[in-house]
This record gives structure tokens, sequence and C-alpha cells, in this order.
């Protein structure tokens, strides 16, 4: 664990402000500025909001106490990656069809293809991390368990 | 990999979440607060009119799109049907890669002409003598954000018909001998009993002639049978475009009173392709 556990992280920071502040503000202006939408929906997103965007900042700023290459920081990166596919999720309504209402003909929104393209930006995050991990992990030594760090020893 | 590459893997992941984010902040809102909207016609605002030297029936409507978002609506695809109550289908229209840019309202005007020659005679039979409700089932699929996401509404719009003929003159007899022999198919077809109000009601039919020049022919002309029983006989002369020939259909009816009991009888029912 590094000596910046006593400390907020950058990427907590930021997490806390593009997947808390930012979202509940608009979601807050909307409901302000739009009184005619159903608001029982905005408060819907509200309520996912609030508790999944202070997991992904906890999550963040828990990774930030492991150095790049250890495992626990791995799994938690992994863990943010998730936390913000559910989050989306969340927030496009839960589904992959949004309904609406336009003068009172209802229409769908189809969201399949912009979830995956989502699910697509995690997975390049989830092997991103993956190869952080493994690349740093080999070149950190301490990182290896006991039997691994003895055999990189003998071939050095 | 070494940690150059890393970092080059960093950046494209970071400016890919980057995109998604600003997608989803700016562009969901966007339809969520009603940046993009459409208005469908209601039933008042779906209008029709019969041509009879043209064989032609024109619906006229229109819809609009609001688009106050970031991207073009594009590949609006519009497919419409119009059916009758018993779900028969009249006939089918598409209209398709109709484009909305952003930052506009656009409204498109749906002028849809039904060749009568297209529809079967029964229908069109059952269109010009009935008041009936008329269903127009509209598709409409749009994509937008580069077709990430897509739009689809399938409605059903209820348009009240009244029979054509009514509308082919002002003139009061006219439309009195139109609204009489609607009613004779209409028990015809229904195989009711007669009414004593239905025979009134059809003793006041006057004789009608109208042509339209074209060589549709309508034809009413009202005999005395007995004391109490008239012969009605309708003709109707409905001229082919496509082929060279004309469909005359003849019926006669007596009504009128027996014994004080109303009379209603089919004498002669027939419908010959003349060439």
């Amino acid at each position: 664990m590094s000596l910046r556990k006593h400390y907020v992280s950058a990427k907590a920071w930021l997490t806390f402000c593009f997947y808390f502040l930012i979202p509940l503000c608009s979601l807050l202006l909307i409901l302000h500025e739009y009184p005619e939408l159903p608001s029982d929906r905005i408060y819907t997103r509200i309520y996912w909001v609030i508790p999944t965007a202070l997991v992904i900042v906890l999550l963040a700023q828990l990774g930030s106490y492991y150095k790049k290459g250890e495992t626990k920081r791995f799994v938690l990166n992994i863990g943010f990656t998730i936390m913000t596919i559910i989050w989306m999720f969340g927030l496009l309504g839960g589904g992959l069809v949004m309904t609406t209402f336009w003068n009172e003909y209802e229409f769908s929104i189809h969201m399949d293809k912009y979830v995956l393209l989502i699910i697509s930006v995690a997975a390049l995050n989830v092997l991103y991390y993956t190869f952080e991990w493994r690349v740093y992990r080999k070149e950190n030594s301490s990182f290896l368990p006991p039997e691994k760090k003895k055999g990189r020893t003998v071939v050095d | 990999m070494n940690r150059q590459q890393l970092t080059y893997l960093r950046v494209v992941a970071l400016i890919m979440a980057g995109l998604v984010a600003s997608l989803t902040i700016g562009n969901l809102f966007t339809i969520a607060t009603k940046g993009i909207s459409v208005t469908l016609p209601s039933e008042e605002e779906i209008q029709w009119s019969i041509d009879p030297l043209q064989k032609e029936i024109l619906f006229r409507t229109s819809f609009s799109v609001r688009n106050q978002g970031a991207y073009d609506i594009r590949d609006i695809d519009i497919t419409a049907q119009l059916v009758k109550n018993d779900k028969t289908r009249l006939f089918s229209y598409e209209k398709q890669d109709l484009v909305v840019l952003r930052g506009t309202n656009t409204t498109f005007d749906l002028l849809i002409p039904i060749d009568l020659d297209t529809i079967s005679f029964v229908d069109w039979f059952s269109l010009i003598y009935k008041n009936t409700t008329l269903q127009l089932l509209l598709d409409i699929d749009a994509l937008y954000m580069y077709g990430l996401v897509e739009f689809t509404a399938n409605e059903a719009i209820d348009i009240p018909w009244s029979q054509p003929p009514l509308n082919i003159s002002d003139n009061g007899t006219i439309q009195a001998g139109i609204q009489g022999l609607c009613t004779i198919f209409n028990i015809t077809e229904n195989n009711s009993i007669m009414s004593i109000s239905d025979v009134f009601s059809l003793l006041s039919i006057p004789e009608l002639y109208y042509s339209s020049g074209n060589g549709f022919v309508f034809n009413l002309t009202i005999t005395s049978y007995s004391e109490t029983l008239k012969n009605i006989t309708c003709q109707i002369i409905t001229p082919l475009l496509i082929v060279n020939g004309s469909f005359e259909f003849t019926a006669s009816f007596l009504v009128g009173f027996e014994e004080n009991t109303p009379v209603f009888r089919i004498q002669e029912v027939g419908i010959e392709y003349v060439a």
C-alpha cells in the first residue's frame, strides 16, 4: 500500500465529478426545468445514480491505495469497470428499450447498439487493467509469489 | 507489452470512455427532455376526398419531427396501411430515407392516392355505400446518433368514413336518394328485419340520375308495383380504367306494406361485366 492512502486520489475526485456530481445536477436540472416530464422516472434515476456512483468513487479511492501491478488494485479496477457499466445501464433506464410518449403516441427508443458500444469500451478498459497488472507485476518482483520470486532471482 | 504500448492503450480507452459518457449525458438527455419529438396526425387531421373522374381516393395528412438534438435523424421509413374494421387491407404505402437535420422542425406531407381499380370490387362497393371506421396503421422507424439509437413507433389511427356518394353533390334530393340506397344495402347485407321507420324512409327515396362524365352512372328508378308496394331499381355502372369495359350492378327491391306488415323483398340482384 502506498503512502498516498491518506489523501483523496485524483481519480476519485474525477469519478466523483463525472459519475456523481454532473449527472445528479443534470437530473435535478431536468426535474426543475421540465415539469411536464414524468418525475418518477427522473427520481428513479436519481435514486440509482447516488448509491452506484458512491460505490464507484469508493472503488476508485481504494484502488489508489495500491501500486500498479498489485492484484488488489487490479481486482478493484475490474470492479470499478463493472460498476460503471451497471451505473450507465441504470441511467439508460435499465433496459435495451426506452419507452416514451410524444403527443399521446408511444415511441420506443432501441439502444441495443449503444449498449454494445458501452460494453466494448468496458472490455477495452478491462483489457488495459489486465495488461497493466501483468506488465507492472513482472517489473516489480516484490508483487510476485515467493516461488516465482526465487525463480526470477536464478534467471537474473 | 511494454509501458509505452500500455500508455497508448490507456489513451484509447480513456477517449472511448469519454466519448460514451458525452453521448450519454448529451444525447440521451436530449431525447429524455423531448429535444426530439414527433407529432403524428390526429384523426381530425386526416382528410380524404374522392375523385370519381380519376377513380381515386386521396388521403391527405402530415406529421412533423422536431430535432433539437446534436445529430441528424436519418433513414426515416414510414409504412402506412389502411384497413377496414374487419382488418381487410385496402392499401399499403411506403416512404423511405427521409431526413430531419439537427436543429430543425420538419413537416412531412403525406398524399396517399388509392386507385380504386387496385382494390377488390367488394371492398370498393363497401366503401361506397357504408359508413364505417377505417384504421390507418402507421409504422415509423428512424436512426439517430450514427445509427446507435433507433426510434420506432407503431400506431393505429381511427379514421371515420362516411360513404363518398353523399359528397358527390350538395343537392338534398340526390343525398336523400343515396342515403336511402345505402339503407337498402345495409338492410340487405345485415339481413335484418325491416322496421316501419325503414319502410317509410325507403318510400321517401326520390328518383335520381347521376353521371360523372367518364362513364360512372348512378341511376335510381322508382315505380309503383301495387297500391302499397313500390319497386326500387338501382343501377350503378363503374367504368374500368385498366381494361376497356365496365361493371354494371343492378338491384331491384319491393318496399312497402302488405296486410299492414312491412315488406322488403329483393327482386333481383346482379353484377355484370360489360366489355
